[in-house]
Parts: structure tokens; sequence; C-alpha cells
């Protein structure tokens, strides 16, 4: 799956490193290293050395709806942690990334569960997210060849750019439209099939500055065949770049 | 004379005669037909069990055999196959890949096992390639293709040339590649149609990037149905020792034991209906005797010993049981015959259920089981005049003077 920017949040932190400028509005039409530096942009947007947010998740799907509390740790790349607050009959579940494998526990048994690959493609909290979005990254800038989408306009306040997997890039979607802010801050995707069939969008608003990285603080991301559904996170607070244990993302942990 | 008076008493009740060894007709042509037809499906279905999932002999890593963990593969697979083919040219040698993952589309992702298959060796044994209902079977030349289920196909909202993402994990590494869907398959049922995939073996090996050459097994295969017993220590000999080297009933003894049960569970059946038959002729004897008591009187006080009723009422018995086995052989003969000739086929029981999660040739024909055929209408024959025994001896007792009173 095409990273999702949010969770990137939650799961994934590499280095911010001195992301490229983005390219100034003007009438003239972008051009490809231009792009490029838009979608880089993208791609690290919101990425910090670490991380500790309190979010809410809302899901909405034809059999229920409910509200979660989450707070969440992460460090670098690789370490993540999530634990649940809210509703209290939920209070204590936790998920653990660490690299490509993923770990939840379940305070009411008591047990910590590795994610088998058979589970990677269930929902996430039974959102709208699996558990397989979690783990797989890629970056917009490098596993895809990307163009203006036709009709786009091109220097403005917002930029549509279409991403079309590489090849060798294991994603399912045809092409991924992207529409960005001139200072590379995501608004919308929209995942589209091969027969060019929208299958999902995600549209990113509520951008807030924290400590000089501008971060969308709320999600949605609607499944385009159940228009009734959603999934929706807030994040609360946000602290970036803070010092955070790596003693924290083990399974000693998880329990506590 | 013993026989021709039976033969006579026989006649002379042509309806009691008719149900007694109708009754023994009937049970032992339902017995021959569901033997034979028991036979075929099973020597049919390990032959395809076999040849689909395992081989004759079969190469796997250690301690495969006793945990099925798909983390445990047979590296350098390819040079252990050369070896197994340069041992013994008359054989059939293939590799199989199987790892746990999962296959997305855009519209859903399904958890499935994923089988990395050797294209054009796998055709020729492989039922799955005779269930195509789209597209193609795998070609050795277009390595990124994957065949699933037609009910699989429908969940992911993909068709033939569609893009799938398939995930595998080995060793607790997740890999990921992009496919496109070759065709699709119907076997008929659920489980497999939904959760199987295949891959050219190449392809899948690219998800194992920290071995070389890997595969789950090895498969070694002879024409015919049964390999010969010196088979396997040629492979020993072959691959030599760091693997299991394991013949297809230590492979797969879960279906030979299936085999064994279902037949011990037909035995006791059929023996039971072959009692419950000859217990119509005990019941016919029975009658007869009862019916004739003045007339043995009769016999007896002309000089007949009461040894020779005895011989009369159990020739009475072998003869019912002889003309019922008889005509439940010439039946149940004729009944196998279209079954062996054009079988039955089961596709359309859409609830049948894979055998050691291999897709089985749907049309089952019957064998004919001489030997079994025999015994059963021995059986039958033997259990007619074990069945006129206690009414022969009953009347062997009666005195003459006694009899001649009965009305």
């Amino acid at each position: 799956m095409t990273k999702l920017f949010l969770l990137l949040l939650v799961f994934s932190f590499p280095s911010l490193a001195s992301p490229p400028l983005a390219p100034k509005p003007t009438a003239a039409p972008l051009t490809k290293d231009q792009l490029q530096a838009l979608l880089t942009q993208v791609d690290d947007s919101g990425r910090s050395n670490s991380s500790h947010v309190m979010m809410s998740m809302r899901v909405k799907t034809k059999r229920f709806a409910r509200t979660m509390k989450m707070e969440t740790w992460s460090k670098g790349k690789e370490h993540s942690l999530i634990r649940l607050l809210e509703p209290a009959k939920d209070s204590g579940v936790a998920t653990l990334k660490v690299g490509d494998k993923l770990w939840n526990y379940l305070p009411n048994t008591d047990r910590v569960m590795r994610v088998p690959s058979a589970m990677m493609s269930g929902a996430w909290m039974g959102s709208h997210i699996s558990n397989d979005d979690l783990v797989k990254e890629y970056r917009l800038s490098e596993d895809y060849t990307f163009s203006l989408v036709p009709g786009s306009k091109a220097g403005g306040e917002e930029t549509t750019i279409r991403c079309t997997p590489k090849p060798a890039t294991p994603v399912v979607w045809g092409y991924v439209d992207v529409t960005v802010q001139a200072d590379g801050v995501p608004l919308r995707q929209e995942f589209f099939s091969e027969k060019g069939r929208k299958v999902r969008t995600m549209t990113y608003s509520e951008v807030k500055e924290i400590a000089g990285i501008k971060v969308p603080h709320k999600m949605v991301i609607k499944p385009e065949d159940k228009p009734d559904e959603f999934t929706e996170m807030v994040f609360h607070t946000m602290e970036l770049n803070i010092a955070v244990d790596e003693s924290l993302f083990s399974l000693q942990s998880l329990r506590d | 004379m013993i026989l021709r008076m039976a033969l006579r008493n026989l006649i002379r009740r042509p309806m009691q005669s008719f149900l007694a060894s109708g009754a023994v007709a009937g049970g032992l042509t339902l017995i021959l037909w569901t033997t034979n037809f028991q036979d075929g499906a099973w020597v049919l279905m390990l032959d395809d069990v076999v040849r689909a999932s395992a081989g004759h002999v079969v190469v796997q890593a250690k301690g495969y055999q006793e945990s099925k963990d798909s983390d445990l593969l047979v590296v350098d697979s390819g040079a252990l196959a050369e070896k197994v083919r340069t041992a013994n040219p008359e054989v059939t040698v293939m590799r199989r890949l199987s790892l746990a993952g999962m296959i997305a589309s855009p519209d859903n992702s399904v958890a499935v096992a994923i089988n990395g298959v050797e294209a054009e060796a796998e055709k020729a044994v492989s039922q799955v390639s005779k269930m195509m209902v789209d597209g193609s079977w795998l070609q050795a030349d277009k390595p990124g293709e994957v065949l699933i289920g037609s009910k699989l196909a429908k969940r992911l909202q993909v068709a033939v040339g569609d893009k799938v993402v398939v995930t595998a994990v080995h060793e607790g590494e997740i890999q990921a590649m992009p496919f496109r869907v070759a065709g699709t398959f119907k076997i008929g049922n659920p489980a497999m149609d939904s959760f199987f995939v295949l891959a050219s073996l190449s392809t899948l090996q690219e998800m194992v990037p920290t071995l070389n050459d890997p595969a789950t097994q090895i498969a070694v295969q002879v024409e015919d149905r049964n390999a010969p017993p010196e088979l396997k220590g040629q492979v020993r000999a072959a691959v030599g020792e760091g693997h299991d080297v394991l013949t297809c009933f230590e492979a797969l003894p879960e279906i030979f034991k299936m085999e064994k049960l279902d037949k011990m569970g037909a035995l006791f059946m059929w023996a039971f209906l072959g009692i419950l038959a000859s217990i119509g002729i005990l019941n016919v004897l029975l009658m007869s005797l009862f019916q004739r008591t003045r007339e043995l009187g009769m016999l007896q006080a002309m000089g007949m010993r009461p040894s020779g009723v005895i011989q009369l009422l159990m020739t009475e018995g072998l003869l019912l049981g002889l003309a019922g086995a008889t005509l439940g052989f010439a039946l149940g003969l004729a009944l196998t015959y279209p079954m062996v000739e054009y079988g039955f086929d089961y596709a359309m029981m859409q609830t049948a259920a894979p055998v050691s999660g291999v897709a089985l040739n749907t049309l089952m024909k019957s064998i004919y089981s001489w030997d079994k055929m025999f015994l059963w209408t021995g059986f039958h024959v033997l259990l007619a005049v074990l069945a006129s025994l206690w009414p022969a001896l009953r009347a062997g007792r009666l005195e003459a003077v006694e009899c001649m009173r009965s009305q």
C-alpha cells in the first residue's frame, strides 16, 4: 500500500534529512524535478526522529461505530507502540511494531500475539486500515513514476500529481492521485485501480506546525464502494523529536 | 437324491425361495458395486494426492515432516533434483515451494497458501490444470503470474490480466511482489477455490531471498501408480544425508490411514448387510420346517435318517445361497460396468472436501476388484449354509411319530 501519512506519524519516523524546498507558486508548468521535490516533501511530511502522540480514531462501518482514544510513541522508522486508553473495555490493548513485524497485546487474556501473515490482511482495530498497511511503506518519490494529473492547475496553491507504481513496486493500485499544497503538505490522496476505478480516498486537514514541521492533524479514509463508512484519525497533542527510550518498544513494555 | 429333493422343495415355494435368494442377491449386488466403486475412488484419489502433494518418494528438509514449518526448506533444490534425475533417468522429478501469505487487490486482501511450482511438470500431474475457467496455465516464460481460484478472484474483484500483490513470510521477514492473474480455476471446493494460489517456482523463490534455490519438497514420481521399493534408497543415495527422504506412505500417513479406516468401516457395514441377508434364508428355512413337519416325519418313517434330514435342509440353504450369490455377482458386475467405463462426476457436489489440500479429479471410476468380489460371493454362500444350520439341526431332532401327528 502507499504510505499513509498520518499512520507514519504513529508507526514510522525516518529521520527528516533536510527535505527539499517546495516549489514556489508559479504559473509555469512544474518540471519533473519540482514534482519530485513536492512528492519527497509529501513522503517526509510530519516525520521526525521520535514522537509521542495522543490521538483518537473514529470508525464507522455498516455494522458498528466506535471511537477509540490512543497514546502512541515512535522512534526512528522501525519502532512504534500504540496503546488504547478508551473505551474502558479495550483499555490496555496495545500494538507494537518493530521493523516489519507486528505484535498485539490483549489484556483480557494477558497474551502477546505476533500478528501472523494470515492475519496481516485483517483490519487494524476494526478500522479501514489493515495490519499490512501499517508495516508496508513505499515512497511516492522513489517507487512511483509521476506526472501532473491532466487538467490539474500546476504551480498554484494545490497541485495534483498522478503517481503510477513502478512495475516492480508491490502495491495494488493502478495509480494514486496526490493533491498537495504548495508547501508540500498533503491534502488528499485518491487511490485507483488499474482500470481507473476510484477505490479509496484519504483526506488530510487541520494542518498545524509542531516543532517546525507542518503536520495534518486529521485524516479521513473513505472506501468508495461503501459511502457510509469511514475511519477518522485526529491528533490531539503531539510532541516531536523528543527523547524516547528504545526499551519502550519491547514485548515486555507491550504488557505494561 | 438329496439335491433333487432340495431343489424340488425350493421350486414348490417359489415366492419364499425368490425372496430369500433375492435378499442375498440384493445385498451382494450392493456390496460388490460399492466395493468396486470404493476401491476405484481410492486408487484415483491416492494417485492424485500422491502426485500433486508429494510424490512416490519425496525429499524434504529435516524436521519438516513433523513440524510442517514452512520455514524449513531444502536449499540448492535444483542441483539435488538433477542428482536424482541422473541416478534414475526413468523418474519424473519436480520441485515445489509452499509459503503462507496474503494476496491483495485494490478491493480486498485475503490470507492464502501460496504454492510455487514448475509450470510444465506440475501441469502434467495437477488436476487444477484441467479445471481452468478463465485464462491459461502458468507459462515458464512468464514468471510474474499467478493462478487463483474463482472464489478468490471474486473476493479480490480481479480477472485475468489484473494486478495483485502477493505477500509471503519467511523466518519472520515479509516480502511482497506484484503479480498478474494468468488464470482462474474452479475446483468445486470452497476452501481451495478461496485460498489456493499457484505461482511459478522461480518467482516465488525470489520471496525467500536469504536461501539459495529453496524448495519445500523435491517430489520423485514414477509412471506407475506404485513405485518400486528400491526407489527410496536410490533417491537417498543421490541426495545424500542432511535431508529427509520419505515414501508417500511416510510423507502422507493421514491419507493412507483414512483409506484404511474407510475400508474397515465399509467392511463391517457390508458384513452386517450379509448377515442380514442370511437371516432371510434362516427365516425361509424355519418357515419351511414348520410347514413341512409332517412331510419330514413321513420321510423319516420311510427310512430317512436324521442326518439325511439335516443334509436336505442344508442343501436347500446352500442352493438358496448359490442362487442369490450367482444372481448378486452377475448384477454387481453389470452395475459396475458403466462405472468402470464412464464413471461418476461429482463436480456438482460443491461441498466435496479436498484431500490433503489437493484438488482431486471429480470424475470417479470403479475398478473390478476381482479378489474381493469372489471373497464376498463366497462369504454369502457360506453365510447361507450357516444360516440353514440351525433349522437343519432342529429338523434332525424331530421324532417321526410326533411329526406325523402334526397338522
